[in-house]
């Protein structure tokens, strides 16, 4: 694609057409703070902190909304940018909760760290704090409206990206707040993918099952793949004390296929770790008692039973590779049924017409312009899959 | 001077097609269809120097080139008819008086620009004027005016009515458009302009009623000769609709550049009871105020921008001596924080802190370094999303650039010099 120069504080970087200038710079590692703007998310203009100043433009510009143009001068760091961005956090922190000690997002608080770096130094606002006092609770998600910034990343995120709608602004102006349409979740038709939750800036948008639960900056964060399903969506775990406390996507940072989308299973299905109803062990059935055995040992029991008897084996068509890998070095390959075998034959149906039909990775359906859905339930088997077919179709 | 735009709205039942078509009604429209190009008729008006009514004074035939230059279809016409702006009522006297010079002007309008379909965005307390303009509408359509091929031309063109649910931000034409896409009514990212992609992301020509009710006046009697109305950047007559504390309070049609203190003293009356003219903002809520002294400026686009406030929608608001600057600035403050729309946050906490600090001036509990405070807020809300935004802190922040004096007397006093308790 053929590029051009803009010149941002001085520095010569090279743009993309269509680009905006808040992405130039990112992409140059010049940072200009922003709430409303995320990466995944389509430009709002609406925090108004990301004010650059254009050569030859009267006003000062949000630099997410900013085509980049040829030739374009633009300045960050400029006493009346500053002035304005000062302003604006100003603005913002006025009637903002100081809950920070008890706030599940402090440590990783994005107006903590816009505040800190560009914001003023001590507030002029002399009136009381404004309470909105509208808690909204679902099963998993709660919104706290006093933390709102209503930078609308996450009406964004549910409408625009997800294509749920759940979310939306109730009232106007000062008064306007952040609920689903009908004030509940569930009835809303709220499919917790916790999206929502990933892109808020600051502490509003809260994962119920986190709550009060632990501090961000002290858990230990490690980059895995969810075993819940065959899809294999790449999500961050944080542990303290080797205890998982929460699962987060990191929408925008995350690199796996999935890019930081999560399911309800994926985002909140990882208590089933400590339920006690989960089996650690092969258990042996021995009159009343359960005894317990080590995996082997329950292999060959196993082995010894089916032996010369005639064994098939019906597998679910969302394990993953490891687990068949496992199966088929125990059982073999035969007498292998799964409710994929109809799939298959469909796919060697198409091969028969299109001469070959090749598996391809997940991320590939980012790039499609027309995809086909063959099965109608995909719904229920791959919650994840709905995620990425919804987000790819609405985009 | 001869009356243009109100030349029907003394006479009988004004409002029906019969005494429109008695007065040499649709005579444009019949000579635009019967003997005009589109690129004739935008000519026509850019030739007229037609300038926008509707507050920012944007040239319409420069609006309706650039609509008509896009290739994408079907464009839509849309008329602005949500005239929310406190002390504004010009809009009113044409759609409840005289409708079809309007409906006439959007035929004009979207025949040139190649609009297939058209709205009326009337406000939801308009509701009188909606049935008038319902009504115009059907009788439009029976003598074909409206519809398919109109008057035997290949030219088609449908009109509706929709009404507003009460939001003064759905005067911005983003946001109006939104509100017509059955959105929330916010404002959207320009570019691209709705010229190029507006209703359903189509291009889409919104035209104030007042402009659009020029535009059958411009095609009978040419450009050049409205041209050489009022002052020569922006010429043409204007609707001035006068409030507050004069003797004759109304609209007033006058050739544009007519002198503010002419408006207020001869047109209006002068001020009730002979007193002494305070301030006056000029063309809205949202502008900013002129003292006593600063009223000898033409009433014209460039002329106010020089004074250091605008046309606006050209309502004229005129308090007298008796009159309390701060709980003027306050009302107006209040009726901008409750229109506010919430979606950038200068105008939706700057607003609000606004209000907050003027209540405690007005109520005595104030300091001087609120002042500052005010000032510095006021800057910062250039930097709003939309037209709301920006203009919205103007009636605080000039009456205290003005009328400081004033405010350090509510601060000194500790009350309301102007209430007796």
């Amino acid at each position: 694609m053929e590029t051009f120069k803009i010149i941002i504080d001085g520095k010569e970087c090279e743009a993309y057409p269509g680009e905006t200038v808040l992405e130039v710079a990112e992409r140059h590692g010049i940072v200009i703070p922003v709430f409303c703007h995320h990466k995944e998310l389509r430009p709002e203009g609406a925090c108004r902190v990301c004010l650059v100043e254009v050569e030859g433009a009267p006003r000062l510009a949000t630099a997410c909304t900013l085509k980049a143009m040829p030739d374009m001068v633009i300045r960050t760091d400029t006493e009346r940018v500053k002035r304005a961005r000062k302003g604006v956090i100003e603005l913002i922190l006025n009637n903002h909760t100081l809950e920070c000690p008890i706030c599940d997002k402090s440590g990783e608080c994005e107006l903590q760290m816009t505040g800190f770096r560009h914001g003023p130094k001590k507030s002029r606002y002399k009136e009381p704090r404004r309470e909105k006092d509208i808690v909204i609770k679902g099963p998993l998600i709660e919104i706290d409206n006093d933390r709102c910034i209503l930078c609308r990343r996450c009406v964004r995120m549910c409408g625009e990206n997800m294509g749920n709608r759940v979310l939306g602004i109730l009232r106007r102006g000062y008064q306007a707040y952040i609920s689903p349409f009908n004030g509940d979740f569930l009835e809303s038709g709220c499919e917790h993918c916790g999206s929502c939750i990933d892109v808020c800036p600051v502490g509003s948008l809260l994962d119920r099952a986190f709550k009060y639960k632990d501090r961000p900056w002290r858990m230990t964060k490690t980059w895995t793949t969810c075993t819940l399903c065959g899809t294999g969506c790449r999500m961050e775990v944080d542990t303290y004390h080797e205890r998982i406390k929460r699962v987060v996507g990191r929408i925008g940072v995350n690199d796996g296929h999935n890019r930081g989308y999560l399911c309800v299973r994926g985002k909140w299905g990882w208590d089933i770790v400590y339920t006690d109803k989960r089996l650690k062990k092969p258990l042996l059935r021995e009159g009343e008692d359960l005894k317990e055995v080590s995996i082997d040992e329950a292999i060959e029991i196993l082995k010894e039973k089916v032996l010369n008897r005639k064994v098939n084996l019906f597998i679910e068509s969302s394990l993953t590779n490891e687990e068949l890998t496992r199966l088929a070095a125990i059982f073999g390959t035969e007498n292998v049924a799964s409710d994929a075998l109809p799939y298959q034959e469909a796919l060697t149906g198409v091969a028969e017409i299109t001469g070959r039909f090749d598996t391809d990775k997940l991320s590939v359906i980012y790039d499609a312009e027309i995809i086909f859905v063959i099965g109608d339930f995909i719904e229920e088997i791959k919650a994840d899959s709905t995620t990425l077919f919804s987000n790819n179709l609405l985009i | 001077m001869e009356k243009l735009l109100l030349r029907n709205v003394d006479k009988e039942n004004s409002h029906t097609i019969e005494a429109y078509l008695r007065s040499g009604g649709y005579s444009a429209l019949r000579k635009v269809l019967k003997e005009m190009t589109p690129e004739d008729v935008i000519e026509e008006v850019k030739r007229s120097g037609l300038r926008g009514r509707g507050g920012a004074g944007f040239p319409t035939g420069m609006k309706w080139e650039f609509a008509a230059a896009d290739l994408k279809e079907p464009k839509y016409m849309v008329c602005n008819a949500d005239e929310g702006e406190p002390c504004t009522f010009k809009d009113r006297i044409i759609i409840e008086k005289d409708p079809h010079s309007m409906i006439e002007g959007m035929i004009i309008g979207a025949y040139a620009t190649g609009c297939r379909y058209g709205y009326i965005y009337i406000r939801g307390e308009y509701p009188i004027g909606r049935k008038i303009l319902e009504r115009a509408i059907a009788e439009s359509y029976d003598k074909g005016f409206l519809g398919e091929n109109i008057l035997g031309t290949d030219f088609s063109f449908d009109l509706y009515v929709h009404s507003g649910a009460g939001a003064y931000i759905c005067g911005e034409e983003t946001a109006l458009i939104n509100s017509l896409e059955g959105r929330r009514g916010e404002p959207r990212i320009k570019p691209p302009f709705p010229v190029n992609a507006g209703y359903l992301w189509n291009p889409t020509v919104v035209n104030n009623v007042e402009t659009l009710a020029n535009v059958p006046l411009i095609i009978e009697r040419g450009g050049e000769w409205y041209a050489s109305i009022g002052s020569p950047d922006c010429p043409g007559p204007k609707l001035f609709p006068v409030s507050g504390k004069v003797k004759r309070p109304g609209v007033y049609e006058l050739p544009m550049g007519t002198p503010l203190s002419e408006i207020i003293y001869e047109h209006a009356g002068g001020i009730i009871n002979d007193r002494k003219l305070k301030l006056v903002f000029p063309g809205g809520a949202s502008s900013s105020c002129l003292t006593a002294d600063e009223i000898d400026v033409p009433m014209d686009f460039p002329s106010l921008a020089k004074a250091g406030t605008m046309l606006g929608s050209g309502a004229i608001m005129v308090l007298d001596e008796t009159d309390c600057v701060v709980r003027a600035a306050l009302r107006l403050i209040e009726f901008f924080r409750h229109e506010s729309c919430g979606k950038c946050t200068p105008c939706r906490e700057g607003t609000d802190w606004l209000v907050r600090i003027m209540r405690r001036i007005e109520n005595g509990q104030a300091g001087e370094e609120d002042l500052d405070v005010i000032l510095s807020i006021s800057e910062t809300m250039e930097n709003s999303f939309c037209g709301l935004g920006m203009a919205a802190h103007n009636p605080v922040a000039s009456t205290v650039k003005k009328f400081r004096d004033e405010y350090l007397e509510h601060i000194r006093l500790g009350r309301c010099p102007f209430r007796s308790s």
